[in-house]
């Protein structure tokens, strides 16, 4: 078998993966919006040891750290259909659950997935803000939520940036494996373009591609946003 | 003679920090070298025992001769094998216990069998003071029980000529003093010595040959009564100015 | 009408999978072993004199961690037989677990090259150079002062990369290995795709337990290996 690239097929696959990016960034922007927030809530809860939330976080993070990210979506994918199902009949809502987008079924795992994984991004950035910080604040006069929005919570996040970013990019290529819920991102849209020829080296190659240029961006992003906030920091110092 | 140092140069990319210098150091002296930050004390200390290797110069360590910048990893050794270094930050073996520490150099730098190194070893942190901490690891010492490992670690392996690197500057004020209690014991022992020190009062009552130097260079060297009574150079009065106003 | 929901499956399903971890564990091994040493010769690379080697070594770095582990098993799968087809060599009916092991060995070997560099670099310059001021050679210093440390460093950045290994291995199936997720997907297939959801809250189990034993052992080798180091416990 002959093995040389069809260039042409490379170059117009190309653009064919391109178009799954919007897909694949929104799908990480819902994540992390979601997940964000509530990861350093459930964080705090874990910190403060407050009952039943504590635990149920160590849990829940347990097994969302356990278990691989396709197991993950393969359970979400088989049983919130379901669920679904049943409360449209009840609620007699007018869909059908075929007409769900599956990006809906995306929403929910990767934001269950990122939040479990920001539980322990927060869990350590908050430890290593010292508690003396909490406690000059309140001693200042500041209400708990404004000691939190004003003093420890831009702290953390400058602590956890790293790791926010390299949960980010891990983020980005997980939604590759949105294909086995049929979402059409940029993996299954150049699949499907290869399918015809059995251009399989060129579509890889171009979905390769993609993912490293996004990647890439999405870390120099955060290195710039790294970079400014640390000449703040340094400002105070 | 012990040491002898002829015309060292070294720079750091464009900085010139030894600017040639000589040393020559008898058995049994005591030679405190003092100066600012930035005289090049340190690195001269360094380019001894080949932790920094110097640009051009010469080096004999009593029958061992080279020059620093043709040494060959035999002659390095071989050098490093008649000294020993006592380090700022103590740099013990995090790894390794009070005693493995002093005896790590015999048994694998000389070979030499371990049941007698393990008594070498124990002399030597007795001698410190130290012989009821020989299993105990650095990080359960303090930094005064930290130095004195350090200096068990250095006499232990018998050199002709102990370096010392500022061994009291990292130390808080109430250590400093059993610090400088061992090493003013081995001075009295007769032990070769060159230390890079701001502790004046070693300088004063213990060593017998002290130099000064500035930017490079030695500025001026002597006996403690010369230098510390008697400065001839402006930028040695300067300094003494400075330091002993405290 | 038979119910969705059956657990009889889900406990039928343990005795069917857990055979097949032996291919699970066999990936893990090989490619902990060649990728450990890949990590090794990259993390050299990296902290070595030669400017280029650091450029080639950082890129390829890069390059691993920016893509996903489906895309580089198709990659791989399809794009190595391709390359060496054109020296003449058909290697498209090898095991599907080579192509397995060598997709995740470079994928790990990317991984252990930080872990590695990153605990060589933690060590402090001067416990090396206390060592040769000692007496030992180059050498001597690196395997009984820094190693020895530098190991200790890395074991738990090791222990999370064995751990994500374990779980993306578990994408292998797509190219067709049998392994315990390549296992799963057949017995799916053999309920004509029902009953889905039991299997795979079976497999969830496996791997769940699987990754709590392997927590429990390298926090195990930790306070093992930490003796006589004063460990900073975080809250």
């Amino acid at each position: 078998m002959s093995s040389q690239l069809d260039f042409e097929f490379l170059i117009d696959t190309f653009f064919v993966a391109l178009s799954g990016v919007p897909i694949a960034l929104l799908i990480t922007v819902v994540a992390m919006t979601i997940a964000l927030p509530l990861g350093f809530l459930l964080a705090l809860t874990r910190i403060n040891r407050l009952p039943i939330l504590s635990q149920f976080s160590s849990v829940y993070v347990s097994f969302v750290r356990g278990t691989p990210v396709i197991v993950q979506i393969f359970i979400i994918y088989n049983s919130v259909p379901i669920l679904l199902e049943e409360i449209f009949q009840k609620y007699d809502v007018g869909m059908k659950v075929y007409d769900v987008n599956p990006i809906w079924y995306a929403f929910i795992v990767f934001s269950l997935n990122t939040t479990a994984i920001l539980i322990e991004v927060f869990r350590s950035a908050i430890s290593t803000v010292s508690k003396g910080q909490l406690e000059a604040a309140m001693a200042v006069g500041l209400t708990t939520l404004q000691a939190f929005r004003r003093i420890i919570i831009p702290q953390t996040l400058v602590v956890a940036l790293p790791n926010i970013c390299t949960a980010t990019v891990n983020l980005i290529k997980a939604t590759s494996l949105g294909y086995a819920m049929s979402l059409h991102e940029i993996t299954l849209r150049a699949q499907v373009a290869a399918n015809p020829g059995y251009n399989y080296v060129e579509a890889y190659i171009d979905i390769f591609l993609v993912y490293l240029i996004i990647c890439s961006l999405v870390e120099f992003l955060f290195k710039l946003y790294e970079k400014r906030l640390s000449k703040y920091k340094l400002v105070i110092a | 003679m012990m040491l002898q140092i002829k015309n060292i140069h070294k720079s750091f990319g464009k900085n010139q920090i030894l600017k040639g210098v000589d040393v020559q150091i008898q058995k049994g002296d005591v030679t405190v070298i003092l100066g600012p930050s930035g005289s090049g004390k340190t690195t001269f200390l360094r380019c001894i025992n080949f932790l920094e290797r110097a640009d051009e110069g010469e080096i004999k360590v009593d029958n061992i001769e080279t020059s620093f910048n043709k040494a060959r990893k035999k002659d390095i050794l071989a050098i490093r094998k008649k000294t020993a270094f006592v380090f700022q930050n103590y740099s013990l073996f995090n790894n390794k216990t009070a005693l493995g520490n002093v005896t790590e150099g015999l048994v694998v730098g000389r070979k030499i069998p371990k049941a007698k190194a393990i008594e070498i070893g124990k002399q030597a942190l007795d001698k410190v003071g130290l012989s009821d901490k020989y299993d105990a690891y650095p990080s359960q010492l303090s930094g005064g029980q930290q130095q004195r490992v350090g200096i068990a670690r250095a006499i232990a392996v018998n050199p002709d000529i102990i370096l010392f690197d500022e061994p009291t500057s990292a130390l808080d004020p109430e250590l400093v003093g059993e610090v400088l209690e061992v090493m003013r014991t081995l001075a009295n022992e007769g032990k070769t010595m060159l230390v890079v020190t701001h502790e004046m009062s070693f300088a004063r009552d213990v060593a017998n040959k002290v130099i000064f130097m500035d930017d490079g260079v030695i500025v001026e060297e002597g006996t403690p009564d010369e230098i510390f009574a008697a400065p001839k150079e402006v930028r040695t009065q300067q300094f003494l100015k400075r330091i002993l106003r405290d | 009408m038979e119910k969705y929901f059956d657990a009889s499956y889900l406990w039928g399903a343990f005795p069917m999978l857990i055979p097949y971890l032996k291919v699970t564990f066999w990936v893990v091994i090989l490619t902990v072993l060649f990728g450990t040493l890949l990590g090794f010769m990259l993390a050299a690379m990296k902290v070595g004199n030669s400017k280029i080697a650091r450029k080639i070594a950082n890129g390829y770095t890069t390059v691993l961690r920016c893509t996903p582990s489906i895309v580089l098993l198709f990659l791989v799968y399809y794009g190595v037989p391709a390359l060496i087809s054109n020296i003449g060599i058909d290697i498209n009916d090898w095991d599907k677990i080579f192509f397995v092991v060598l997709t995740f060995t470079l994928q790990f070997g990317a991984i252990m090259s930080e872990v590695i560099r990153s605990a060589y670099e933690s060590i402090d310059k001067g416990q090396f150079e206390a060592a040769v001021s000692v007496g030992l050679s180059n050498k001597q210093a690196y395997w009984r002062i820094v190693v020895p440390q530098a190991f200790v460093v890395a074991l738990p950045n090791f222990g999370n990369a064995l751990l994500e290994l374990m779980k993306e291995g578990s994408l292998a199936y797509t190219i067709g290995l049998i392994d315990v997720m390549g296992k799963a997907n057949l017995i799916i297939a053999g309920n004509y795709n029902s009953h889905a959801l039991e299997i795979y809250i079976a497999i969830s189990i496996i791997y769940w337990i699987l990754s709590i034993a392997i927590e429990q052992f390298f926090s195990l080798l930790e306070k093992l290996f930490s003796k006589g180091k004063q460990v900073i416990k975080s809250v």
